[in-house]
């Protein structure tokens, strides 16, 4: 009992960490993404303060989780890290690649933890680690040297050029009068504006106006402000700062019961010190009749007394809002609308319940048949009829609903891509790093892409391998590249795009090309295929050499990309996902690698057919068209039989061939059936059978442990009547009939 | 359709005891398959049920009927007596499948949820009765094919004391008991243990 306890929080902490952490990721793939292309020598790079706040936080939530769940380990680096961040926030370290390359490093420290946690649950990752240790140590001597660096300019302005109450600077918390030294440096307006919002809704009032503030500059502190007449209002003063001038602010505040004030310069040229007379700049919206009027107290320069009891009011609400982490380093960390209320509106769920789900939906679908047979029955009395009517309407509805639910529970499988992409990012951020001479452009598109959970986590591993191919035998080194005349940055992209059913992905880098020549020479040397068979390969037969076993075009194999055992373990594990991978590539252009997924497993459509006395399903997505057959038009070739279809040589293959299935004694042997024609990769082939029941929707489960894997079986089907049927691996099947296209496609 | 709930609230889940702990005494569904008389730990039974159509399935040993899908899941239903290398028998109205679930392996930690389900098809059910240790023989007193897959004899007690006990507990209407009864018990893990045609090529 106390095992299985354990083992739940283990779960929770495993699960809400890896949340977090990909938060984190998230932000530092964004901070990243804002450094591109400045220059960090000596200034370090100025991001949005907001996407540091935001790393903080994840650094802060998973220090808290560490330390509710007792891993020791994370704990003491969290709180390191977060003490990077918090510098890095308050200025006191610049953001310098280095930093943000330890930040990254965090990240592969958190993981590396939670794979521990995973495998040896949550005391393993107590004591300490060396790796740990040494990283620590490097965040904490970054944080110090990097501080040493900072130095304040001189002839800068500071706070005292402004005409703002040191009452009120006193206030503020040290971050919020870093980030308001900060917008004075940068030479920023600076505006005060002032609101009375209900009690009642003052969180959403206060999200909406720094929501719309947002995009026209910083909010660098929000303040009460002097006491209201109205007991059931409170006075707020947003400090904000922008580069824009006053009307921009006032637009941007629109219809809010707010005011907007710009804080005048002090011994400045008047020309600059645009001090703005309330009528211009108070909100000139309609004000909603049912909120209190706004208190027009204070003009132009002079700033409302923040009284002492107010601010103490402030301090304490904040460290409520802090979640009382009670580690004594909180200055500066209070954050305004930061509550214990969970931000997001998500609920994690075991993807295994969801399958449960599913299968009940699935019962039910089945239970409605079987009303429908005593509807059928009911409707041939006469005397039931009307009954009969009023079922079937009733029957109806329930389809209707059944299929809603059925996409409710299916829509709720489906995550954007973008959690791999992220993932991948990462990568390659750390591959060009490492890769000497490579610099490279990754390019991702369409990340919100949605596809079933268990798809995804199936894809991640594949698609690291292939980036990594693209990288490491794709683009060219510098060098190469300038002297080709391409850029001297490789870009290699990724996109994802929906289209009906399934989910296309593209992997496209701008490098070599394939070099079919060595692909064809190898295969030969190792066998694989003859030399005839290479004289009659087409460019998409040779590119499909490259999934063979143990083919790599590199001699050498090295870290990062491997011996070329890679290709036909990401071949097999998308055809597991019924996925199809095609590449495509232009010798030193580049190549491009295509996969079809479908958008969910739990559900695809099939074509019931029969065979020797069988029931199977195929897979629609792997059927091009099925057709009559009499069986005089059968030829052999070589002992295989072949129709001609459309003028062309079509192989055909018999079930009870693949399978070795008896005939029942009952049953002659037809003379006519159908064709069932597959596609494989560039090939077609026939499967023989001997009827087409029809085409249904159907959910394809696993056949256990013990018998799954069975080539040619993808999994089985209920078809009602507690009747099941097997659903037909098509690919596997076309492979083992036809051994010599499965060495070539 | 008799339902067996839940492993017995009396003893640990049982079939092996590596730790060697001490058990008195076990409750074993018993049936029969031709004219022998077998049993399986009760905590092993989720269910009974009536045979059904059984879908074949390519490339897998003779004594693997096929699947069901019950209540949604789909798992395999082996043919106890080809399985115990005995020859198969047509159905009979009286033919029964038990839906077992594995038991765990050495030290593994599963719910019951994530255990791997099979159909085992046996020509009658019999009964539930209370076997005691003592009363179990270690199954090398059999030279035959089958032994592997027994885990001992066990003998059942014919006390009038014991049908009391039992009938007070499973109700009345039970068989009395034949003297000297012989109960062969089946080592579950070895019964679902074997492998399937896969070719290197799928893996």
């Amino acid at each position: 009992m106390a095992e299985q306890g354990s083992d739940k929080v283990r779960d929770e902490f495993l699960s809400e960490s890896q949340e977090i952490v990909e938060q984190l990721n998230r932000d530092l793939l964004a901070i990243a993404d804002a450094c591109l292309g400045r220059d960090p020598s000596t200034e370090g790079i100025r991001v949005d303060p907001d996407l540091i706040n935001s790393a903080f936080r994840a650094v802060h939530s998973l220090k808290g989780l560490a330390g509710l769940s007792g891993v020791e380990r994370m704990l003491h680096m969290s709180h390191h890290v977060e003490n990077l961040l918090d510098a890095l926030r308050l200025g006191k370290v610049l953001l310098t690649p280095h930093v943000l390359d330890l930040l990254f490093e965090a990240i592969e420290h958190y993981q590396l933890i939670c794979a521990e946690v995973a495998d040896h649950g949550l005391q393993a990752a107590s004591p300490p680690s060396a790796l740990v240790d040494d990283f620590v140590n490097r965040v904490n001597r970054s944080a110090n040297t990097a501080a040493a660096l900072v130095t304040k300019p001189a002839a800068e302005p500071t706070a005292g050029d402004f005409d703002l109450d040191p009452g009120l600077v006193a206030a503020l918390t040290e971050y919020e009068e870093h980030r308001l030294k900060e917008n004075i440096r940068t030479g920023k307006n600076l505006f005060r504006i002032l609101g009375s919002f209900p009690l009642m809704s003052i969180d959403v009032e206060l999200e909406n106006i720094k929501a719309s503030l947002k995009p026209v500059g910083e909010v660098i502190a929000i303040v009460p402000g002097s006491s209201g007449t109205d007991p059931e209002c409170i006075d707020l003063e947003v400090i904000l700062g922008s580069p824009h001038n006053s009307s921009a602010i006032v637009g941007a505040v629109g219809n809010a019961p707010a005011r907007v004030m710009q804080v005048a310069r002090r011994n400045t040229s008047p020309a600059s010190a645009a001090s703005i007379h309330p009528s211009d700049v108070q909100s000139s919206g309609p004000v909603n009749p049912s909120r209190p009027p706004v208190s027009v107290r204070g003009t132009t320069g002079s700033i409302p007394q923040v009284t002492v009891k107010e601010s103490q009011q402030q301090v304490k609400e904040s460290q409520a809002a802090d979640g009382g982490d009670g580690d004594g380093d909180g200055g500066g960390r209070q954050e305004q609308g930061h509550s214990l209320k969970s931000v997001s509106q998500t609920v994690r769920v075991d993807i295994r319940k969801l399958d449960v789900l599913m299968n009940i939906v699935g019962e039910l679908a089945l239970t409605r048949s079987g009303m429908q047979v005593v509807h059928d029955e009911l409707r041939r009395d006469r005397v039931r009829a009307e009954l009969a009517r009023a079922l079937q309407d009733e029957l109806r509805a329930l389809t209707r609903k059944l299929d809603e639910l059925q996409a409710g529970i299916l829509a709720v499988r489906m995550v954007p891509l973008q959690q791999v992409f992220d993932k991948l990012s990462r990568v390659v951020r750390r591959m060009s790093r490492e890769a000497i001479g490579k610099d490279i452009h990754f390019v991702v598109s369409g990340g919100d892409t949605k596809l079933d959970k268990l798809i995804i986590e199936e894809l991640s591993d594949p698609l690291m391998h292939l980036i990594r191919n693209a990288i490491d035998h794709g683009i060219e080194d510098q060098q190469l590249r300038l002297a080709r005349g391409k850029p001297a940055a490789g870009t290699v992209a990724i996109g994802a795009e929906q289209r009906g059913n399934h989910v296309v992905l593209e992997i496209e880098d701008d490098g070599n090309g394939i070099d079919t020549q060595a692909l064809v020479q190898r295969a030969i040397a190792r066998g694989q295929i003859s030399e005839d068979q290479a004289r009659d390969m087409t460019r998409h037969e040779m590119y499909e050499l490259m999934f063979l076993p143990g083919l790599s075009t590199r001699a050498v194999a090295d870290e990062t990309s491997g011996r070329g055992v890679g290709m036909d373990v990401v071949k097999t594990n998308i055809s597991r996902m019924a996925g199809i991978i095609e590449v495509d590539s232009e010798p030193g252009h580049g190549t491009r690698l295509t996969i079809t997924l479908p958008i969910t497993l739990a559900i695809i459509q099939a074509l019931v057919i029969r065979a020797a006395g069988r029931t199977y399903a195929i897979p629609l997505n792997s059927v091009m068209e099925s057709l009559m057959l009499d069986y005089k038009q059968i030829r052999t070739i070589e002992r295989r039989e072949v129709i001609t279809l459309r003028d062309q040589t079509l192989p055909l293959v018999r079930l009870e061939d693949i399978f070795s299935l008896q005939r029942p004694l009952d049953m002659p042997e037809p003379r006519n059936g159908y064709v069932v024609v597959v596609a494989l990769a560039q090939n077609r082939l026939g499967l023989l059978v001997d009827d087409l029941v029809g085409q249904q929707d159907i959910v394809i489960k696993s056949l256990g442990k013990t018998l799954q894997g069975i080539p040619g079986i993808a999994g089985a089907t209920e078809l009602g009547g507690q009747q099941t049927a097997l659903v037909l691996d098509v690919r596997a099947v076309a492979e083992e009939a036809m051994p010599r296209i499965s060495e070539v496609a | 359709m008799a339902q067996a709930s839940g492993p017995s609230p009396v003893y640990e889940s049982g079939g092996r005891h590596p730790t060697g702990e001490l058990r008195l005494q076990r409750d074993v569904l018993t049936f029969h398959i031709a004219e022998e008389e077998y049993g399986i730990g009760i905590e092993h039974i989720r269910e009974i049920i009536k045979h059904r159509l059984v879908t074949e399935v390519p490339r897998v040993p003779g004594f693997v009927a096929g699947i069901i899908a019950v209540r949604g899941q789909v798992m395999p239903v082996i043919d106890l007596r080809q399985r115990l290398r005995m020859r198969t028998a047509g159905l009979s109205p009286k033919s029964r499948i038990l839906i077992v679930s594995r038991p765990a392996a050495g030290h593994e930690v599963l719910s019951e949820e994530e255990r791997e389900r099979f159909g085992l098809v046996v020509d009658r059910v019999n009964e539930v009765v209370r076997i005691h240790e003592i009363d179990i023989e270690p199954p090398t007193v059999l030279s035959g094919k089958e032994s592997e897959f027994v885990e001992g004899i066990g003998r059942v007690r014919n006390e009038v004391e014991e049908s009391a006990r039992r009938e007070a507990r499973f109700g009345p209407g039970m068989i009395t008991t034949e003297p000297q009864r012989i109960i062969i018990l089946l080592d579950l893990v070895k019964v679902l243990s074997f492998e399937v045609m896969r070719s290197g090529r799928m893996l």
